[in-house]
């Protein structure tokens, strides 16, 4: 996953072009991770220092491991970490870049500095999103304390994540919620959940991307304004019935109002609001979750 | 082979099961986006099954149920549901529908429930 949310990031900076991130995304699978590129991943070495080992191995046959350390390059225990993950991970888009000479070792490590700014990624988040935690990300980035009961609404943008792969696209990358309030949009679809506090939730994008997102979902190869709007809200439907499920599981019931749909207007907050916005290869949207019913004009 | 009628307000949903309902054998003899319609074409066409959506706008699922079951107390109903709708579905089983899915459709799922109602 970190490979695709990262991808996406340099095509949209311009920092790869499509067919680059189209040829690495396809070679990635066929290589392996090496141990330079591990340690500048994890932090423990730069890419001058990875360089000169690289240079020295032209000249000796000796393992990179092995002059790392006797470099002082790295410990015995960051060795032995990266080894492990050598076994456990796949090899990452990153490395690919590098190795088909798209990019130079420390142009990466400059544009993984630049990827986890931008994001606003903690350290934290950042391990958890290249170690494939996508869960813990979506849950961080999709933290809403404005809603109320953390433990509540806490997995909603986790699990709207994993539905989305499911459905949809496994190629997304989200970006942190932020408190709206007002936001305008091209089609917003939207369903309530009904309970002791009602939710707003619902999907704002362009009709483009709806479209397209839709025709995914519904498995049809395109799809006219009546089709997208329908399959965007059995979209949220399921999704959201799977929430009210989980819910349930923990003794707390919500119930799914009717989805409805609006066109190129505005949503305002009555209480607390958050946008998402989710980029996808095709466009993208927002996701809306709130309280108090928002006011659509 | 059994005729049925198809009630979901989502023309994707209703698409999915009409898919599953051919590749079964079975032949939808009626679909409605909505309950009034459904009530219309239940005594139009008197299909063997009917497969209703709990939620719709106007007149929603458990209110159609009711009233089908008013107008024929042999009428076999499958309530469809998002998942997360629990306590709707046992309401309607109570009402009288025979059986109950939840979406999005797994094919073997949905001609198992066609079986199982069609034999009771």
């Amino acid at each position: 996953m970190f490979s695709q949310f990262f991808g996406q990031y340099l095509l949209e900076r311009g920092h790869i072009t499509a067919n680059q991130f189209r040829l690495a995304m396809a070679l990635r699978d066929f290589s392996r991770a090496k141990l330079g590129y591990l340690a500048i991943n994890e932090g423990y070495m730069t890419a001058a220092q990875v360089d000169d080992i690289h240079a020295r191995q032209a000249v000796m046959d000796r393992r990179f491991g092995e002059i790392a350390l006797e470099l002082g390059a790295l410990t015995l225990d960051q060795l032995e970490t990266l080894l492990t993950r050598q076994e456990a991970m796949h090899v990452s888009l990153g490395q690919t870049l590098v190795d088909e000479g798209m990019m130079t070792l420390g142009k990466l490590e400059q544009v993984l500095t630049e990827y986890k700014r931008d994001c606003g990624l903690s350290e934290r988040e950042f391990a958890a999103l290249r170690s494939g935690e996508t869960d813990a990300l979506a849950e961080s980035l999709g933290r809403m304390p404005g809603l109320g009961q953390e433990n509540t609404y806490g997995g909603y943008l986790a699990l709207f994540t994993r539905n989305l792969v499911r459905f949809v696209d496994d190629n997304i990358m989200l970006e942190r919620a932020c408190l709206v309030e007002e936001t305008p949009y091209d089609l917003l679809v939207y369903q309530r959940l009904l309970g002791r506090q009602n939710l707003f939730t619902g999907l704002a994008g362009p009709e483009q991307a709806a479209g397209k997102f839709a025709a995914l979902y519904g498995n049809m190869p395109e799809v006219d304004l009546e089709l997208a709007v329908d399959a965007l809200g059995e979209f949220l439907n399921v999704h959201n019935g799977l929430f009210v499920t989980c819910l349930s599981n923990r003794y707390l019931e919500m119930d799914l109002g009717v989805p409805g749909h609006h066109c190129q207007g505005r949503l305002c907050s009555a209480g607390v609001l958050y946008a998402v916005p989710v980029v996808l290869p095709f466009g993208r949207v927002e996701l809306l979750v709130g309280t108090d019913d928002p006011a659509v004009r | 082979m059994a005729r049925i009628l198809v009630v979901d307000d989502s023309i994707i949903s209703r698409n999915s099961l009409k898919a599953i309902l051919a590749q079964g054998g079975h032949e939808v003899a009626g679909e409605a986006g909505n309950g009034e319609d459904a009530l219309t074409l239940y005594e139009k066409i008197r299909p063997d099954i009917v497969t209703m959506d709990v939620t719709m706008p106007g007149l929603g699922g458990i209110e159609s149920l009711r009233r089908i079951m008013a107008l024929d107390p042999q009428a076999k109903v499958i309530m469809i549901s998002a998942s997360g709708q629990g306590y709707k579905v046992l309401e309607a089983m109570d009402r009288g529908a025979r059986h109950y899915l939840t979406k999005p459709f797994q094919a073997a799922l949905v001609l198992s429930a066609i079986g199982e109602v069609l034999r009771a």
